[in-house]
């Protein structure tokens, strides 16, 4: 499976375009997502990596039209089943989420309404799509929450969220995002809140909900464990951009961006010995007036002259392989020391 | 002869009473947070406890700190039996064993410097004081000079996190309890903090309990791993041995939860089913039984497992093991 080449000849689910998304401040504009590339082909699973404030949940929102004022997009094509949504109204992005597009959040608990029953808030999304009668709704509500692998439905369905455990209420936030049969279905930090043994019944569930039913998935993670585990392709962003885009094999075997490497080298559970673990000095930059040059440049250890006085773009690597890295091509960066696969 | 460990706990359980039911048929209850729990830490060792929420490791760290006074078991110190001391006796001992905090935002109060921060611990304990004192401290976890004017949110996670260290510094603790101090943190940062700890570690010859819900940081900082469900121990033995082959069926199941980042492979995970039963009343017998993949029968809903040896030291409570010689579960003095 692993052996196909990453790009399909059929035009893909979500194009996105030079994508900017910028929040305006009284210290000027947070360009929080700034000029982002990325493709999602119908079917598939892709992951989204990066640490806090790197834009990976903005970008997102982006495009599902759920940007919180005062962030916008001020530049880029989302387009969507060929669609550019970035000319589409309000009502019509709002009539595309819950159909067409879910999401599923990572915080299950704020994303559903405390005081209504959970039987009435996943009715909610098929009352407003789907032309079902309401008697139709309570069966189909009972079908979803069976489906999600809660135990006792009927139970559930009259349950408020506070008396449901982080776990249960995920799966109902899942059940929320597939009742519709949506194409794309984004997950921002799915499991992030949740405990280990958890996290993998979660993750199961998604991963066979969405091969069963062939819908294609972005899953945005700070874990490259749990992306090496679900996607076949990822997406590094770094401060606003994407560093590094290839299949997740080549990427965890022979990474092209220090970035990537470095972060995959600072993960202890890839730890083989008692030798300190990789850091990345400094901090994220501010992303207010970003300086010139390469955007990772002043934690990188492989900084070059070049680096500081010129955005390094993204290069194509060949076999659908990019890295935005002035010297992505002469490193031999060193990845995990347990990955298997091909050197790309 | 073996040395007299920093810590010893024998059988220590911790129960809180629950207000259960309206006014009428009002009820009490009692949650058993810690259960029954015995290990030993030598001085200068680094002792993981992993658990998940629920598992009471946050209710142990705070019950060996005598925050909470435990409702039976006992709690040695360097020998001192510190059990049933009151806050006067307490206050010399708690000037050796210190807690770093997960949450820096609210461990740390938004109102004093920096400066002030690292100040009120020598305070309290009568110590030597003085801007030099700071300094030195912020040295020693990695800042310097430019951070003493500053307020906590004026920092970022990681260095909010290494001020936490710094306080607990100040007072040349002997056993550090450190609980979650990086899960809050981005995995860069995650490691500067585990490698800071490491490096004062071996420097200053401290013994650190780190609780972790992550069990690969516990398995690279520490040379001794306990697991906890649901107020027990389930298993203890050296940290590679734990998380590389571990004996117990909840610690396997724990282990095979974590993705592997070994792309392509398509592991065969232990799913657990169900999630962990509620600690106000906890299932009798092994603790486990309810979701066990490899329960026995009758025996482990009836009796408690014994400690089964596994190696290097290490122990397994479960009947599956019980071809294996039994180990006493605290030493009888």
């Amino acid at each position: 499976m692993l052996s196909t080449p990453i790009s399909t000849a059929s035009e893909p689910l979500l194009d996105v375009r030079g994508l900017k998304t910028w929040i305006p401040t009284r210290r000027g504009e947070v360009r929080a997502v700034d000029g982002i590339d990325l493709r999602v082909h119908a079917g598939e699973v892709i992951g989204l990596v990066g640490e806090s404030g790197c834009g990976k949940t903005l970008a997102a929102y982006s495009v599902l039209g759920l940007l919180p004022p005062p962030a916008r997009v001020i530049a880029g094509e989302i387009r969507f089943r060929g669609d550019d949504l970035c000319r589409r109204s309000a009502e019509e992005r709002r009539r595309l989420r819950g159909s067409a597009m879910a999401m599923i959040f990572q915080e299950p608990l704020s994303a559903l309404n405390p005081v209504f029953p959970i039987g009435s808030q996943v009715g909610d999304i098929l009352r407003r799509h789907s032309t079902l009668s309401a008697r139709q709704v309570k069966v189909r509500v009972l079908e979803l929450l069976d489906h999600v692998g809660i135990a006792s439905p009927g139970h559930v369905a009259r349950a408020y969220p506070f008396q449901l455990s982080g776990g249960m209420r995920q799966r109902v936030l899942i059940a929320m995002a597939i009742s519709c049969s949506p194409q794309l279905l984004i997950a921002d930090e799915p499991t992030t809140a949740l405990d280990a043994t958890v996290q993998a019944q979660i993750l199961d569930l998604l991963q066979r909900l969405v091969e069963q039913a062939g819908i294609a998935m972005i899953l945005i993670s700070h874990d490259l464990a749990v992306v090496a585990e679900m996607c076949r392709r990822v997406y590094v962003m770094y401060a606003g951009r994407i560093v590094e885009h290839s299949e997740v094999a080549a990427v965890f075997a022979r990474p092209r961006h220090p970035y990537t490497s470095a972060l995959l080298r600072c993960m202890p559970a890839l730890k083989q010995d008692d030798s300190p673990l990789e850091t990345i000095e400094g901090v994220v930059p501010a992303l207010t007036e970003p300086e010139p040059g390469c955007r990772f440049r002043p934690r990188c250890r492989y900084a070059v002259t070049l680096c500081s006085d010129q955005d390094p773009a993204a290069t194509e690597l060949g076999g659908g392989r990019l890295a935005a890295c002035h010297r992505a091509t002469e490193l031999g960066l060193p990845g995990t020391p347990t990955a298997v696969g091909a050197d790309a | 002869m073996t040395p007299r460990p920093l810590l010893a706990v024998e059988r220590v359980a911790t129960h809180f009473p629950v207000k259960r039911g309206g006014w009428l048929r009002r009820r009490v209850e009692t949650l058993k947070a810690v259960d029954g729990v015995s290990f030993a830490i030598l001085p200068g060792e680094t002792f993981g406890i992993v658990g998940e929420s629920g598992s009471g490791k946050s209710t142990l760290a705070r019950t060996i700190l005598r925050v909470y006074r435990p409702t039976a078991g006992r709690i040695r110190f360097d020998g001192l039996d510190i059990t049933e001391l009151d806050e006067t006796a307490l206050g010399p001992v708690r000037r050796n064993m210190q807690m770093v905090f997960q949450d820096t935002k609210s461990s740390l109060n938004p109102r004093l410097r920096v400066e002030q921060i690292l100040d009120e611990p020598l305070v309290t304990h009568g110590l030597p004081r003085g801007r030099r004192r700071v300094v030195e401290l912020l040295e020693m976890v990695g800042l310097g000079d430019s951070h003493v004017e500053r307020y906590p949110h004026q920092l970022s996670g990681g260095q909010r996190q290494r001020i936490g260290i710094a306080r607990v510094l100040a007072l040349n603790p002997r056993l550090i309890v450190a609980d979650e101090p990086v899960s809050a943190l981005d995995v860069s940062i995650q490691a500067q903090i585990l490698n800071l700890l490491k490096s004062l570690q071996s420097r200053l010859g401290l013994t650190i309990v780190l609780i972790a819900h992550d069990i690969g940081v516990v398995g690279y900082f520490c040379q001794r791993v306990a697991v906890m469900y649901l107020g027990r121990m389930v298993e203890a033995g050296p940290g590679r041995h734990v998380t590389r082959s571990p004996s117990h069926p909840y610690t396997q199941a724990l282990i095979s939860a974590i993705p592997k980042a070994e792309p392509g492979v398509r592991r065969s995970r232990i799913l657990l089913t169900g999630e962990i039963p509620s600690p106000i009343n906890p299932p009798t017998g092994c603790p486990f039984h309810t979701r066990c993949p490899v329960k026995l029968g009758a025996i482990c809903e009836r009796e408690r497992p014994p400690r089964y040896r596994t190696v290097d030291g290490g122990w397994a409570a479960c009947h599956a093991l019980n071809d294996r010689p039994v180990v006493a579960e605290a030493q009888e003095e």
